[in-house]
């Protein structure tokens, strides 16, 4: 169809408005309500055009576009009232600096006065310089406010973690709202009264973080004012510049853009374009990045025991002590402990620096916990052929999708968005699983079995599915082996009711595309390896796309590069056996590990970024740096392939994990460690590992998206496995459950809640989480200091008490720091081995010192 | 709360028809319901609260047996509305907004009533009293302390 604006005649397709089209055509129109990825609503009236045969003014941002449209944007008429209405919204808006015929000149002055509270005008507004109000008063000329001013006397809230809000700066143009309701599904805030006093709000006043907000700052990134700030950045200087990098602190890999101020950093923000975020972040990505850089705990210079007591020293005496000193072990009493989160190019180097130089099997990567993990170890085994790659962008088109996960809003937020998505365009969300998420709201079946009782109401599901598809003799070779519990009996071990059951599985045969969400919490589950054959069959009856997620930064490409390295590595389980064993003479560290005596050790190596309780017995530590000051390939859950870039000056003498390595195992005389930069390391591994074909910086570089060819067996066939419906007896002494979850936050396995207190307040990697009626029952109260008892060993943590824990079960998280009891740690560990023999572990909870 | 919301289906239509119910049940919406609506239609508290901020026929704070509302509009305003707001603040011991500890008034304001010729105005329960002056406060309210 054809329009003309401004006398212009602009052909458009499709369902257009007429602000969309202006745009795209160069034509200005101011706006301040509207935003590109929110749904229309017309609020400001900023953007009002004159329609040829209509009648008044309607806002260009929400009328589409009609064949023959004659539009006009910049009449007197439509400039006269533009300007009223603006002046009419900055009556109740600090406006002095705005109409100040002096602003010109007072940039110069106002670089301390900023630090006030109170914003009276633009000099003392944080938001100066970077607000689209201010722009949109300059494109409108205004000089003058005819109304009679007004200054709401809002209070400014500074009570929660990472954001301040200043009411009497906002211009009530909804988009935090929309944002927060649309695109995050969190809905923390809303309209609330009306008229003068109408005002953005959350329930009863209350802070965000008791609202339940999520602190991905989605909100404060759409606010055209300066109303909602990063309380961190809020009297920076501005940035001199930024750069673009994949961020690295969860298995998502969205991209950030981080901009700089002197060398440091001053704010993350989510770049609109990043293939897999599109302009959305959470709350390590947008508020944490600056903190992990810059935290105070980074260990910054090489250091060597010296007569009891570690010394600075330059980079060439720590690391011809290393050399020299690893060079006395051989074989497999040397321990190599590795992080999961460390880019490609690392970790080929690590598998490379254990094999050739270290010459040991005792190569441990925490990775080697995770769900792809046990399910690669598991399709494997079987020779099954799985894919394990996905693209993102196909969740939001799917009809039903099952999740079977911890809170996919905390541990893949990406997923969850395009959950979410596709639950607004009708599709239905069913849950299974005990874990309180924020998918609850949005779920049309929320199934939640008594703890530890997966397996078999997935098994009584798959009964279900299978029966019926036998029915339509469609099931070869599925035979009797997929016999499962039978609804009754199902019913009984679950405490579901049995209508519940045969919903889900009503679900599952029906209609449309199919997905199935799992993650890492599976490999805490009692029988995971079960659950993941009945997954399995259940997928194959039905054809529902499994996907199978996981947490950690580079763990699928972690995995990919030891696991393809043609010799025996043991994995992390392994290593802490043989270290709580005693077998181990050295261990190199560069991953987390559980702080254990140890007395057998006679070197220790730590090569990390954080100064932890491990430092006290190391006899060398090596500074490395994060992903955020460096180079690096990471593979993403989706299989993805993207570069980080160094965004951050490096702190202090750190190097990269690649470096380090390759300059000790050339030291210790191994050949071919010659490198300069990470990107030979990419081409070398793109040659060695099938699955990293063609993945080198070039290719990277020229391809817009880059996968890995995943590769698994051949095989598709039902798995008749072993079935288990024991359930666990319930024990006098210890009458609650424990369910360990993996934390969510870290770099290099460090908590971060240990660099940023405002983490902290959101979540603890050290919070024990307990029903509301348990903690009644033990007489505890919130934030109390407690102690986890079980047979196997004993934890500490601090108590949260939660209204949407189910009573008799406690979770907690698992984090493989230093605080934690090992050989409670070595029951968690035996499910990477071949019979998995966990159970959620029988505990009770007393108080602590 | 479980027995009201019972009567209610899960249709996010249903909120003002349930905050209505539980105004007149309890006469006034409890914070602690909102939890319990959010649950039940599958909404955010703050989404519920924002509806009922936006009614003036909700409140969150007990309502008296008696509503007393003094006009503050423009031509109430010049002609003492203020005055007139704050004897009752003296008088029933209360700010504006609230309901007194016996539970008998509840003292609000409002801007034009739309009669302002004959301001400046109050009513209570419904009844309007016109060319109010503060000397007739007391009076006035005395009528309502004995019901
Ligand atoms: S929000 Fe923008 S227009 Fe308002 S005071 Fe701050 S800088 Fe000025
Ligand atoms: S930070 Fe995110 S969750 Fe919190 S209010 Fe803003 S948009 Fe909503
Ligand atoms: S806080 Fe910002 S985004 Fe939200 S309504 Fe006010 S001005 Fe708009
Ligand atoms: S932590 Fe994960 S979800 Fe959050 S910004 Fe980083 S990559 Fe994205
Ligand atoms: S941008 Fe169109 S009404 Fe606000
Ligand atoms: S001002 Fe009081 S009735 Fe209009």
């Amino acid at each position: 169809m054809k329009i003309t604006i401004n006398g212009k005649s602009i052909s458009v397709e499709g369902k257009r408005t007429i602000l969309e089209v202006a745009r795209e055509n160069g034509i200005k129109i101011p706006s301040l309500c509207d935003h590109g990825k929110l749904e229309h609503f017309a609020g400001c009236r900023m953007c009002i055009v004159d329609i040829t045969g209509r009648k008044g003014y309607p806002p260009s941002c929400s009328t589409y576009v009609e064949d023959g449209m004659e539009v006009k944007t910049n009449t007197p008429e439509l400039r006269r009232m533009r300007k009223q209405i603006l002046e009419l919204l900055l009556s109740e808006h600090p406006h002095s600096c705005l109409i100040c015929e002096e602003k010109e000149n007072c940039d110069e002055y106002k670089s301390t006065i900023r630090k006030v509270s109170e914003v009276t005008g633009c000099v003392l507004c944080p938001n100066n310089g970077r607000c689209e109000l201010q722009k949109v008063v300059e494109d409108l000329k205004i000089d003058r406010v005819s109304f009679p001013s007004l200054y709401r006397g809002f209070d400014i809230l500074k009570n929660d973690p990472f954001m301040d809000r200043n009411y009497n700066l906002c211009i009530l143009c909804g988009r935090c709202v929309r944002m927060c309701h649309e695109i995050r599904g969190a809905s923390v805030i809303s309209f609330t009264y009306r008229g003068s006093k109408a005002v953005i709000g959350t329930s009863m006043d209350k802070t965000l973080l008791e609202s339940g907000c999520q602190f991905c700052g989605a909100c404060l990134d759409v606010c055209p004012t300066g109303a909602l700030m990063e309380r961190a950045a809020k009297y920076e200087n501005e940035p001199e510049n930024s750069e673009r990098t994949v961020c690295s602190l969860c298995s998502m890999g969205c991209t950030l853009e981080v901009s700089l101020s002197e060398g440091r950093i001053y704010s993350t923000k989510p770049y609109e374009e990043g293939l897999v975020n599109r302009g959305q972040a959470c709350v390590r990505g947008r508020f944490l990045v600056r903190d992990i850089v810059h935290a105070e705990n980074r260990i910054s210079k090489p250091m060597i025991r010296k007569n009891g007591t570690l010394e600075e020293v330059d980079w060439q005496e720590a690391l011809d002590f290393v050399s020299g000193n690893l060079k006395k072990y051989k074989g497999d009493s040397c321990g190599l402990v590795v992080p999961s989160q460390a880019s490609c190019e690392d970790h080929y180097l690590f598998s490379r620096f254990g094999q050739e130089a270290l010459k040991t099997s005792n190569i441990g990567n925490p990775a080697d916990l995770n769900l792809q993990a046990c399910f690669e170890d598991y399709i494997r085994e079987k020779n099954l052929k799985f894919d394990f790659n996905f693209n993102i962008k196909d969740i939001s088109n799917a009809d039903t999708i099952f999740i079977l996960a911890d809170d996919l809003a905390v541990t893949h937020p990406m997923v969850w968005l395009e959950v979410l998505a596709a639950h607004r365009k009708g599709a239905r969300l069913v849950l299974i699983g005990s874990s309180p998420s924020a998918g609850e709201r949005f779920a049309v079946l929320s199934l939640k079995p008594k703890a530890g009782t997966e397996l078999p109401l997935l098994q009584g599901i798959l009964d279900v599915v299978f029966e019926k598809f036998q029915k339509q003799e469609t099931a070869e070779g599925a035979q009797k082996s997929m016999e499962g519990p039978g609804l009754d009996q199902c019913e009984k071990i679950t405490t579901l009711k049995k209508e519940d059951c045969l919903k889900a599985a009503g679900f599952f045969n029906g209609k449309g595309r199919k997905i199935f969400l799992v993650d890492g919490s599976i490999p805490f589950l009692p029988s995971n390896r079960e659950i993941l054959s009945v997954l399995w069959n259940l997928s194959l009856l039905d054809g529902t796309q499994m996907i199978v997620l996981d947490g950690f930064t580079n763990s699928l490409g972690s995995l990919l590069i030891y696991r393809n390295s043609g010799t025996k590595i043991r994995g992390y389980a392994a290593v802490l056996e043989d270290a709580l064993e005693g077998k181990l003479k050295a261990l190199y560290l560069s991953g987390p590990f559980p702080l254990i005596p140890g007395e057998d050790l006679e070197f220790l190596v730590v090569q990390d970024c954080y100064h932890s309780a491990w430092l006290e017995k190391a006899d060398a530590v090596l500074p490395a740096v994060t992903l955020f000051e460096r180079k690096g390939v990471l593979v993403n859950t989706e299989g993805r392939a993207q570069k980080t870039n160094p965004s951050a000056a490096i702190s202090g003498e750190g190097k990269p994990d690649w470096w380090i390595v390759s300059q000790i195992a050339g030291k210790m005389g191994a050949k071919g460690f010659e490198y300069k930069s990470p990107s030979p390391i990419m081409e070398e591994l793109s040659r060695r590992r099938a699955v990293f074909k063609d993945l080198t910086y070039k290719n990277l570089a020229k391809k817009a998206a880059f996968f890995l060819k995943s590769k698994t067996g051949e095989q598709q066939r039902y798995d008749p496995s072993g079935m288990d419906f024991s359930t666990e007896e319930q024990d006098r002494d210890f009458p609650l459950r424990l369910v360990f979850q993996a934390v969510p936050d870290s770099c290099r396995g460090f908590p971060l809640d240990r660099i940023s207190k405002s983490l902290s307040l959101i979540r603890d990697s050290r919070d024990i989480r307990l029903s509301k009626k348990d903690a009644g029952k033990l007489k505890l109260k919130d934030g109390e200091k407690v102690r986890v008892e079980s047979p196997a060993g004993s934890f500490q943590g601090s108590l949260r008490i939660s209204e949407k824990q189910p009573a008799g079960l406690v979770r907690a998280y698992l984090s493989l720091m230093e605080d934690f009891d090992s050989s409670l740690l070595k029951t968690f560990m035996t499910y990477s081995r071949e019979k998995a023999s966990l159970r959620t572990l029988p505990i009770r909870i007393k108080r602590g010192k | 709360m479980k027995k009201i919301l019972k009567d209610f289906s899960r249709n996010q239509k249903e909120v003002v028809p349930i905050l209505h119910r539980v105004q007149t049940e309890y006469g006034y919406i409890p914070p602690e319901s909102l939890p319990e609506i959010a649950e039940h239609l599958k909404i955010s508290e703050s989404e519920i609260y924002g509806i009922l901020t936006f009614y003036k026929a909700f409140s969150l704070v007990p309502r008296g047996k008696n509503i007393v509302t003094v006009c503050m509009g423009t031509a109430c305003h010049v002609r003492g509305g203020p005055q007139i707001l704050d004897e009752m603040e003296r008088d029933l011991e209360i700010k504006s907004g609230r309901t007194t500890a016996d539970g008998n008034f509840t003292l609000e304001s409002v801007n034009c009533l739309g009669c302002c010729a004959i301001g400046p105005v109050v009513v209570v329960n419904g009844k309007y009293y016109s060319h109010i002056s503060v000397q007739k406060v007391g009076k006035l309210l005395k009528e309502y302390k004995s019901t």
